[in-house]
Protein backbone atom coordinates (compact mmCIF):
# COMPACT_ATOMS: atom_id res chain seq x y z
CA UNK A 1 0.00 0.00 0.00
CA UNK A 2 1.38 3.38 -0.99
CA UNK A 3 1.58 5.81 1.86
CA UNK A 4 0.23 8.57 -0.34
CA UNK A 5 -3.00 6.55 -0.57
CA UNK A 6 -3.73 7.48 3.03
CA UNK A 7 -3.63 11.15 2.19
CA UNK A 8 -5.78 10.62 -0.86
CA UNK A 9 -8.28 8.50 1.03
CA UNK A 10 -8.78 11.07 3.76
CA UNK A 11 -8.79 14.01 1.35
CA UNK A 12 -12.37 13.21 0.32
CA UNK A 13 -14.90 14.78 2.73
CA UNK A 14 -17.51 12.00 2.47
CA UNK A 15 -14.91 9.27 2.93
CA UNK A 16 -13.60 11.23 5.84
CA UNK A 17 -17.11 11.29 7.35
CA UNK A 18 -17.39 7.51 6.92
CA UNK A 19 -14.01 7.06 8.58
CA UNK A 20 -14.93 9.32 11.47
CA UNK A 21 -18.09 7.30 12.09
CA UNK A 22 -15.90 4.28 12.65
CA UNK A 23 -14.07 6.05 15.47
CA UNK A 24 -17.15 5.16 17.54
CA UNK A 25 -16.48 1.43 17.04
CA UNK A 26 -17.24 -1.38 14.61
CA UNK A 27 -20.13 -0.70 12.19
CA UNK A 28 -21.97 -2.42 9.32
CA UNK A 29 -22.48 -0.64 5.97
CA UNK A 30 -26.14 -0.05 6.87
CA UNK A 31 -25.18 1.54 10.17
CA UNK A 32 -22.53 3.66 8.48
CA UNK A 33 -24.94 4.93 5.86
CA UNK A 34 -27.58 6.09 8.36
CA UNK A 35 -27.85 9.87 8.22
CA UNK A 36 -25.47 10.27 5.29
CA UNK A 37 -26.96 11.58 2.02
CA UNK A 38 -25.32 8.86 -0.08
CA UNK A 39 -26.33 5.43 -1.42
CA UNK A 40 -25.20 2.13 0.06
CA UNK A 41 -23.01 1.33 -2.99
CA UNK A 42 -21.35 4.73 -2.53
CA UNK A 43 -20.61 3.91 1.13
CA UNK A 44 -19.19 0.55 0.02
CA UNK A 45 -16.97 2.33 -2.49
CA UNK A 46 -15.63 4.67 0.16
CA UNK A 47 -15.01 1.73 2.47
CA UNK A 48 -13.10 -0.05 -0.31
CA UNK A 49 -10.88 3.02 -0.76
CA UNK A 50 -10.29 3.25 3.00
CA UNK A 51 -9.44 -0.47 3.10
CA UNK A 52 -7.04 -0.09 0.16
CA UNK A 53 -5.30 2.69 2.07
CA UNK A 54 -4.90 0.44 5.13
CA UNK A 55 -7.10 2.71 7.23
CA UNK A 56 -10.02 0.33 7.70
CA UNK A 57 -10.33 -3.42 8.28
CA UNK A 58 -13.32 -5.75 7.99
CA UNK A 59 -14.74 -8.77 9.82
CA UNK A 60 -17.31 -11.14 8.35
CA UNK A 61 -20.03 -12.68 10.46
CA UNK A 62 -22.21 -14.93 8.29
CA UNK A 63 -23.55 -12.66 5.56
CA UNK A 64 -22.83 -9.48 7.44
CA UNK A 65 -19.62 -7.50 7.20
CA UNK A 66 -18.42 -5.20 9.96
CA UNK A 67 -15.88 -2.46 9.45
CA UNK A 68 -13.42 -1.06 11.94
CA UNK A 69 -10.51 1.36 12.06
CA UNK A 70 -6.98 0.01 11.63
CA UNK A 71 -5.07 2.22 14.09
CA UNK A 72 -1.65 1.54 12.48
CA UNK A 73 -3.01 2.93 9.21
CA UNK A 74 -2.67 6.48 10.48
CA UNK A 75 1.04 6.22 11.28
CA UNK A 76 2.24 8.07 8.14
CA UNK A 77 -0.20 10.89 8.84
CA UNK A 78 1.07 11.14 12.41
CA UNK A 79 4.69 11.18 11.15
CA UNK A 80 3.86 13.98 8.75
CA UNK A 81 2.09 16.06 11.40
CA UNK A 82 4.96 15.61 13.83
CA UNK A 83 7.60 16.66 11.33
CA UNK A 84 5.77 19.73 10.07
CA UNK A 85 4.72 20.89 13.52
CA UNK A 86 8.40 21.65 14.07
CA UNK A 87 9.11 22.68 10.48
CA UNK A 88 6.77 25.67 10.14
CA UNK A 89 7.77 27.67 13.24
CA UNK A 90 11.42 27.36 12.12
CA UNK A 91 10.56 28.54 8.59
CA UNK A 92 8.54 31.46 9.93
CA UNK A 93 11.67 32.57 11.81
CA UNK A 94 13.63 32.39 8.55
CA UNK A 95 10.93 34.44 6.83
CA UNK A 96 11.24 37.10 9.55
CA UNK A 97 15.00 37.24 8.97
CA UNK A 98 14.55 37.50 5.22
CA UNK A 99 12.01 40.31 5.57
CA UNK A 100 14.57 42.27 7.64
CA UNK A 101 17.18 41.84 4.91
CA UNK A 102 14.88 42.64 1.98
CA UNK A 103 14.83 46.13 0.49
CA UNK A 104 11.65 48.08 1.20
CA UNK B 1 -9.00 13.78 13.80
CA UNK B 2 -6.41 16.28 12.64
CA UNK B 3 -5.06 16.22 9.14
CA UNK B 4 -4.19 19.87 8.80
CA UNK B 5 -1.73 22.13 10.53
CA UNK B 6 -2.52 25.80 10.96
CA UNK B 7 0.02 28.43 11.96
CA UNK B 8 -0.71 32.10 12.42
CA UNK B 9 1.82 34.83 12.99
CA UNK B 10 2.21 38.60 12.91
CA UNK B 11 5.06 39.90 10.81
CA UNK B 12 6.72 43.26 11.20
CA UNK B 13 6.55 44.09 7.48
CA UNK B 14 3.78 45.40 5.19
CA UNK B 15 1.57 42.87 3.35
CA UNK B 16 3.01 43.86 -0.02
CA UNK B 17 6.51 42.95 1.12
CA UNK B 18 5.39 39.68 2.71
CA UNK B 19 3.61 38.81 -0.53
CA UNK B 20 6.86 39.32 -2.46
CA UNK B 21 8.75 37.11 0.00
CA UNK B 22 6.18 34.35 -0.51
CA UNK B 23 5.29 34.69 -4.19
CA UNK B 24 8.70 35.44 -5.75
CA UNK B 25 10.27 32.02 -6.41
CA UNK B 26 13.86 33.04 -5.51
CA UNK B 27 12.82 34.79 -2.31
CA UNK B 28 10.50 31.94 -1.28
CA UNK B 29 13.28 29.45 -1.95
CA UNK B 30 15.59 31.45 0.35
CA UNK B 31 13.48 31.04 3.49
CA UNK B 32 11.29 28.04 2.70
CA UNK B 33 13.44 25.72 0.57
CA UNK B 34 11.91 22.75 -1.20
CA UNK B 35 9.93 19.76 0.14
CA UNK B 36 11.53 16.35 0.66
CA UNK B 37 9.20 14.57 -1.78
CA UNK B 38 9.92 16.53 -4.97
CA UNK B 39 9.64 20.11 -6.23
CA UNK B 40 6.79 22.28 -4.99
CA UNK B 41 4.39 23.81 -7.47
CA UNK B 42 2.21 26.90 -7.28
CA UNK B 43 -1.40 25.93 -7.99
CA UNK B 44 -3.11 29.22 -7.20
CA UNK B 45 -1.99 32.78 -6.70
CA UNK B 46 -4.29 35.63 -5.68
CA UNK B 47 -1.83 38.54 -5.64
CA UNK B 48 -1.48 40.10 -2.23
CA UNK B 49 -3.91 37.64 -0.66
CA UNK B 50 -3.20 33.98 -1.08
CA UNK B 51 -0.73 31.53 -2.55
CA UNK B 52 -1.32 27.77 -2.75
CA UNK B 53 1.54 25.34 -3.20
CA UNK B 54 1.48 21.61 -3.81
CA UNK B 55 4.09 20.32 -1.36
CA UNK B 56 5.08 16.66 -1.90
CA UNK B 57 6.17 14.90 1.29
CA UNK B 58 7.44 11.37 2.00
CA UNK B 59 3.92 10.46 3.07
CA UNK B 60 2.12 11.87 0.05
CA UNK B 61 0.74 15.00 -1.52
CA UNK B 62 0.07 18.00 0.69
CA UNK B 63 -1.14 21.50 0.04
CA UNK B 64 0.29 24.59 1.68
CA UNK B 65 -1.75 27.80 1.64
CA UNK B 66 -0.33 31.15 2.64
CA UNK B 67 -2.97 33.75 3.47
CA UNK B 68 -1.98 37.36 3.90
CA UNK B 69 -4.01 39.99 5.74
CA UNK B 70 -3.37 43.45 7.14
CA UNK B 71 -1.87 43.27 10.61
CA UNK B 72 -1.57 45.76 13.44
CA UNK B 73 0.57 48.86 12.91
CA UNK B 74 1.04 48.38 9.17
CA UNK B 75 2.31 44.85 9.65
CA UNK B 76 1.03 41.57 8.22
CA UNK B 77 -1.01 38.75 9.66
CA UNK B 78 0.08 35.54 7.96
CA UNK B 79 -1.82 32.27 8.14
CA UNK B 80 -0.20 29.06 6.92
CA UNK B 81 -2.46 26.03 6.41
CA UNK B 82 -0.80 22.72 5.56
CA UNK B 83 -3.11 19.83 4.73
CA UNK B 84 -3.31 16.48 2.98
CA UNK B 85 -4.57 16.72 -0.58
CA UNK B 86 -7.84 15.63 -2.16
CA UNK B 87 -7.34 13.03 -4.93
CA UNK B 88 -8.35 15.39 -7.72
CA UNK B 89 -5.50 17.72 -6.88
CA UNK B 90 -2.78 15.14 -6.34
CA UNK B 91 -0.76 14.45 -9.44
CA UNK B 92 2.74 13.55 -8.40
CA UNK B 93 4.75 10.50 -7.49
CA UNK B 94 6.81 10.78 -4.31
CA UNK B 95 10.50 10.39 -5.01
CA UNK B 96 10.64 7.70 -2.34
CA UNK B 97 8.72 5.35 -4.62
CA UNK B 98 11.89 4.98 -6.66
CA UNK B 99 13.42 3.10 -3.71
CA UNK B 100 10.29 1.12 -2.87
CA UNK B 101 10.68 -2.65 -2.61
CA UNK B 102 8.93 -4.85 -5.17
CA UNK B 103 5.23 -4.82 -4.41
CA UNK B 104 5.37 -1.30 -3.04
CA UNK B 105 5.37 0.04 0.49
CA UNK B 106 3.35 -1.74 3.07
CA UNK B 107 2.34 -0.75 6.53
CA UNK B 108 3.29 -3.11 9.32
CA UNK B 109 0.20 -5.18 10.08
Amino acid sequence: MLESEIFRALGDPTRRAVYERLTGGERSVTELRAGLPISQPAVSQHLAALKAAGLVGERREGRKVFYRIEPAGLAPLIDWLGRYRAFWPARIERLRDLLKDMDQ
Amino acid sequence: MTDALVFECDLDAPPEKVWRAIATPELRQAWLGEPEGGPSEVTRALPGERLDLVWPTHEGGTLVSFEIADGAGGGTHLTIVHRALAPAVVAFKPRRLAQAPAGGWRMAA
